[in-house]
């Protein structure tokens, strides 16, 4: 069983899990949808990032088609980042679904 | 001002990761200015991103634990060298040093400064133990070095620390 992803990088890759995203769309994205609770800053996104690249979760990507500034670097899941975004949300739902039927709370 | 100083933390990652990722971080935290978006909280991210990643990218080093024991005993160099300067009295520093009793303020600093390197010497010497693999006996030299740094570095604090108390006091009971 694959250990719990770090909150950062399960918010990195539900964004590009929508689309291929440089760093600062990234972060702003993060933010959007953590309702402004997650603000990430750059050494924790490349940081991130950099984890997430040499475990093969994310790789980067050719920008795409009318993209802004050419030298901005995309990134993209991989296959990989799916099946460990899907066993993490999987995760979530079964601890949801506990929760359901015995609540933590008295 | 605020984009010197972020500069200024991007270049204190590791050169790996600065050539991946400086020009992008630089990028974004501009962008970021420019959105109005905070200044403080992304300079403090990098500051800690920046002792995180040079802590990584150290670890390799600590399954070397024979090449980190040689390194924190380096860090012993400058405190044998100034026993070696008053035990042979070595001018003119010795003279300048002035040691005795009631040592002075600067030749304080210099002394605690010493045993600072003592300190980080031994938490050097005794990292690769927070590694351990399954072969423990590698890291022998490195109990044996840290311990004696550390042993020093205690010894010979409460020794300087005494000494201070008892000429800030002037106690005839000291001498």
């Amino acid at each position: 069983m694959a250990s719990p992803l770090t909150p950062a990088v399960l918010h990195i890759l539900m964004v590009l899990a929508h689309g291929e995203a440089h760093g600062y769309a990234i972060m702003k994205q993060v933010e959007v949808d953590s309702a402004g609770r997650v603000k990430m800053g750059p050494g924790t996104l490349y940081g991130s990032l950099r984890r997430m690249i040499d475990s093969g979760l994310v790789r980067e990507a050719d920008p795409p088609a009318g993209a802004g500034d050419p030298r901005r670097v995309y990134y993209a899941i991989t296959a990989q980042g799916t099946a460990a975004l899907e066993a993490e949300l999987e995760r979530y739902r079964a601890v949801v679904a506990l929760t359901a039927l015995r609540p933590a709370t008295p | 001002m605020s984009t010197r100083l972020h500069s200024w933390l991007v270049r204190r990652y590791p050169r790996e990761f600065r050539a991946r990722f400086a020009e992008s971080m630089e990028r974004d935290f501009a962008d970021m200015l420019r959105d109005g978006r905070g200044t403080l909280r992304p300079i403090l991210d990098t500051a800690l991103g920046a002792i995180r990643e040079n802590a990584m990218s150290t670890r390799p080093m600590l399954e070397r634990p024979l090449l980190v024991t040689l390194l924190a005993a380096l860090f012993a160099v400058p405190f044998l060298a100034m026993n070696l300067v008053v035990v042979f009295r070595v001018d003119p520093v010795f003279t300048w040093m002035r040691p005795g009793p009631h040592t002075g303020p600067y030749e304080l600093i210099i002394l605690w400064a010493l045993l600072g390197l003592l300190l980080v010497g031994a938490v050097v010497a005794l990292l690769p133990l927070a590694r351990a693999g399954a072969n423990r006996w590698r890291l022998v030299p490195n109990v044996l070095v840290g311990g004696m740094m550390l042993t020093g570095f205690v010894l010979l604090s409460v020794a300087l620390g005494h000494d201070m108390t008892c000429d800030a006091l002037v106690s005839k009971t000291c001498d």
